[in-house]
């Protein structure tokens, strides 16, 4: 089964790593962990008019995990919270033929988006007050 | 205990009986314990266990099945599997102590991610230290990193370890079960920081 | 006990069998006086296979048609066969199905399944002869580091020789198995095997009756082969030095160099020095010279090397120190070099255990395992392990273990797979050998094709593939629908080796020509003996009815009437105990009056029945 050029670039070359302040109103971050392998996995986004207009990651985790946030990452740009939302972990571990062994770090991924959505949506909440949880 | 599917006398172990010498096809599917006889407990004395592995390798291994019916054969391939997997992981602390969550997950629901407060965000922050030290590929300063990091494993190891043989049910509390699950697998996140530790190869950013 | 299963060492320079005799032991088969050894060298004569040492004799008259180091190529494809490699060997190789490499040899390729097969029917008819028995089970040996493609090459070469390999069993534990029972002693134990071709090192705890690998390291291209091919290299230097612009590249020169940096190792391994002369055949020039030990020395050196880092990566993933050892065992013949000898002694800093001849211990250990499997004997019980880790690939061609190196077996691995499209009846799952973290960088052992997937919608349907290694080290595949408990069919495509329908037709193919059935051939040889031992008889029947008793006379006439009726029988076990009775009643006369004769024929009719 030989992966589509698309993923084995999302595992050679993977998109938007790097990070936001996190102190930014605009910006939800998201920590995640697998406790299967030990990856962690903080995906951040970057919101307007709850739309996202740019999303970027940091995964210290296998190549599957680093794949996967990669691509969570594609995915989000442009999304509707709601849409961003309704990413599951399965069409993540299609897109990149994730074999079951490694199918956690496409929950990982999920995971991340959702950790991500959640922090944005606490943070509008409570407005100007800065938030304590990352 | 179960019972012989052929004598119906009590087994000794899950595989095999003793008395009237047949293998039990039931025991494909036994727990890890109960391939020895014991009790789900964390308490296993490695001696006794060692010397039960041994003796019944020695009636199951499907080297004394070769002149067989191919049935009994694969039987006795499959039951020495499970023998070999059922010492394997009995035999070490970390993998028995998993293997009993799994084994209570079924009467005691636990959150199979759960970690300590904190422990999430201390990891990601110690993971890229450790980054900037490998770029800079200051072994000193790995070493150092290195050997507190397998310290706090010791220290981690040796708190749940107690914990479990301290245990006098056999099945424990949620609350019990919850603070081992966390040890457990922050202790993954730990092996996972010596493992990059180690390692000085390009392979640590994939 | 049942059917007898004898040990075989399948080498890849030399092959011999073993077997355990009533009241004696295991010992290697062969008759008195003779070695036990066959050389697994080849070569084809009037389109006859011709094994051992009449194809080595021949191998200079015809070097591209002498086939050696076979053993090197099972379970290869062409292209990982390195080219400086190929360009050593005397005969051509060419790329066959599925990339499988082929040995050319006249107008005709070959298998190197084929061709090893032809040497364990040289074996097996040696044995057969010696011991008066149909043989129909064999315990195969194979380096501890051969992977699961090469240990299926072996079991099909064994196969095709008309041999079912009950057991495919690692050289380095056949030897323990042999120390061991001789010594029963309980501790940790290194076996050091290198052979002409191939490189293990085990390590081994006893305990009682248990024999437990804990783990082993290896190279399947690294052996005595490499030092001939050092020598070779430095005596080539020494000739072109000598004769400017020699050509050295024919496959006669090869096989003459070979042959001679051969002896000249043989040689320094009794003395400190050696004289040599190399002439080639339709070459002008003669070179002569001598090596010494101390220019043997420095040519060796970095292929020991290389085996002793084997040796320091077994111990960390035994997690044992040299100190913990109690023993050193040294097999395989290239163990008799010294300077292997010395080097291994300074790493594991103890004298290394010779007791057992080098070139015997795996066949033995051999031979013990098969008489177990018989049912002989329960007294040990081997746990060996798989020696490379069994995984899928995952993203990025990323290598996922599911079964690490060092698992005792058989041992078995679950993995839960299910569907990513609706109505999907098909899974593939390609399953690799290695211990590299990139499966480019492991072998591929096939793809699995799961069929029969009842049609659900996407990830629903939930496929439990189990992966088994068996005590051979062999890995099997099957699959479970869980939610509608059907089993999944699956298709297993090789990428080496033999298919099942490829290794029916080369087994009818050699039904068909060739008298290869035993009892035929034995038969034949029988027959030719009795006519033997009859007609001296009677040559000196005079000397007879006046030496011996009337009674004893007629009781001999009438057997050699009754070993006449049986010479016209089908059954060889008959007739050969026929044969016995008239030797019994014949020899006092044989050995007092009769002459040498009659007393040859009958030596000849118990040693070599041919």
């Amino acid at each position: 089964m030989a992966y589509s050029e698309k993923v084995i670039d999302h595992y050679n070359d993977p998109r938007n790593v790097g990070s936001f302040t996190k102190s930014d109103d605009q910006v939800g971050t998201g920590l995640v962990g697998a406790p299967e392998c030990g990856d962690v996995m903080k995906l951040q986004i970057k919101v307007e008019n709850e739309k996202i207009v740019d999303a970027k990651f940091k995964t210290f985790g296998c190549g599957s995990a680093i794949a996967s946030s990669s691509l969570a990452t594609e995915w989000v740009k442009g999304k509707t919270l709601d849409e961003a939302l309704a990413i599951k972990n399965t069409e993540i571990v299609e897109e990149l033929s994730l074999p079951p062994v490694k199918i956690h770090c496409s929950v990982l991924a999920e995971d991340a988006i959702k950790a991500a959505i959640q922090d944005y949506r606490k943070r509008q909440e409570t407005s100007s007050e800065s938030t304590a949880s990352a | 205990m179960p019972f012989c599917s052929h004598c119906q006398k009590s087994l000794q172990s899950a595989l095999w009986c003793g008395a009237c010498q047949q293998l039990q096809s039931s025991g494909l599917q036994a727990d890890y314990f109960s391939v020895f006889g014991l009790p789900p407990r964390y308490d296993v004395d490695l001696k006794s266990l060692e010397q039960s592995y041994h003796e019944l390798a020695a009636e199951l291994h499907p080297d004394f099945f070769a002149t067989a019916t191919a049935a009994e054969r694969r039987l006795s391939e499959g039951l020495s599997a499970r023998l070999n997997q059922a010492w394997q992981t009995l035999q070490d602390p970390t993998a028995r102590a998993q293997y009993l969550m799994e084994v209570w997950k079924s009467k005691t629901p636990t959150h199979e991610r759960d970690l300590p407060t904190g422990f999430l965000q201390e990891m990601f922050a110690l993971q890229e230290e450790l980054e900037e030290l490998l770029e800079a590929k200051d072994q000193q300063a790995l070493a150092t990193k290195h050997a507190d990091f397998l310290q706090r494993l010791n220290d981690l190891q040796h708190n749940y370890q107690q914990q479990l043989i301290e245990l006098k049910e056999n099945t424990p509390d949620t609350t019990f079960c919850k603070q081992i699950q966390q040890q457990l697998n922050a202790e993954r996140y730990l092996l996972r920081l010596l493992e990059r530790c180690s390692s000085t190869s390009s392979e640590t950013d994939l | 006990m049942t059917e007898r299963i004898i040990g075989i060492d399948l080498g890849t320079t030399n092959s011999l069998a073993a077997t355990v005799f009533d009241q004696v032991g295991p010992e290697v088969i062969t008759e008195p006086g003779q070695t036990p050894i066959i050389p697994s060298v080849l070569t084809m004569c009037d389109g006859k296979w011709l094994v051992g040492q009449e194809a080595l004799i021949r191998s200079l008259q015809n070097p591209t048609q002498t086939l050696h180091s076979i053993k090197r190529l099972m379970g290869r494809s062409l292209e990982e066969i390195p080219a400086e490699e190929q360009a050593q060997l005397p005969y051509q190789l060419r790329s066959g199905e599925r990339g499988q490499v082929l040995v050319c040899l006249d107008e005709q390729a070959f298998t190197p399944q084929e061709i090893s097969a032809e040497i364990l029917k040289a074996v097996k008819y040696r044995a057969e002869t010696i011991l008066g028995e149909t043989l129909q089970k064999a315990v195969i040996t194979v380096p501890a580091y051969f992977d699961d493609v090469q240990r299926q090459a072996t079991r099909d070469a064994a196969r095709l020789a008309g041999l079912e390999a009950v057991r495919i069993l690692n050289e380095p534990t056949a030897a323990a198995i042999a120390y061991g029972l001789d010594e029963r002693k309980d501790g940790k134990i290194a076996v050091y095997d290198l052979g002409g071709g191939t490189f293990d090192i085990s390590l081994l705890q006893l305990t009682g009756k248990i024999f437990k690998v804990v783990a082993t390291n290896g190279d399947t291209r690294l052996g005595g082969d490499d030092f001939d091919q050092a020598i070779a290299g430095e005596l080539t230097l020494r000739i072109q030095q000598e004769f400017e612009n020699t050509e050295l590249h024919s496959p006669l020169a090869r096989q003459v160099l070979r042959q001679t940096a051969e002896t000249i190792k043989i040689g320094l391994s009794q003395s400190n020095e050696i004289e040599y002369t190399i002439s080639i055949e339709d070459q002008s020039w003669s070179h002569q010279g001598s090596f010494t030990t101390t220019e043997l020395q420095p040519l060796l050196a970095p292929v020991i090397q290389r085996t002793l880092q084997r040796c320091q990566q077994a111990l960390d993933q035994a997690g044992w120190k040299v100190e913990d050892l109690d023993e050193v065992v040294l097999v395989g013949g290239s163990t008799v070099v010294p300077e292997v000898r010395r080097q291994v002694q300074q790493f594991f800093g103890r004298a290394p255990q010779v007791a057992i001849d080098p070139y015997k211990v795996v066949a033995l250990g051999a031979g013990i395992q098969g008489h177990l499997l018989a049912g002989g004997r329960r007294d040990f019980l081997l746990l060996d392990v798989i020696p490379l880790a069994l995984g899928i690939e995952t993203v990025g061609g990323t290598f996922s273990k599911l079964i690490t190196a060092n698992t005792t077996v058989p041992t078995e691995a679950k993995e839960l797979y299910t569907t990513h499209v609706d109505n999907q009846t098909a899974i593939e799952i390609n399953i690799y050998q290695g211990e590299r973290e990139l499966v480019r960088d492991c072998r591929c052992l096939g793809r699995f094709k799961l069929r029969g997937i009842p049609a659900m919608k996407a990830g629903l349907p939930l496929v439990e593939v189990t992966f088994r290694v068996d005590a051979n080290g062999i890995l099997s595949v099957s699959a479970l629908e869980k939610r509608s408990q059907t089993d999944a069919s699956i298709e297993v495509i090789p990428f080496h080796g033999l298919t099942q329908q490829e290794i029916d037709d080369l087994l009818e193919a050699s039904y068909e020509h060739a008298i290869e059935d035993f009892t035929a051939r034995q038969l034949i040889e029988f027959r030719q003996t009795a006519e033997r031992v009859l007609q001296g008889i009677e040559m000196h029947w005079t000397i007879a009815e006046k030496a011996l008793a009337q009674k004893d006379c007629t009781a001999i006439r009438q057997q050699m009437e009754v070993v006449r009726q049986r010479m016209e029988g089908q059954d060889p076990q008959v007739l050969k105990s026929e044969m016995d009775r008239l030797g019994d009643l014949t020899r006092s006369l044989a050995d007092t009056v009769m002459g040498q004769a009659v007393l040859s024929a009958l030596q000849e009719q118990e040693t070599t029945p041919v």
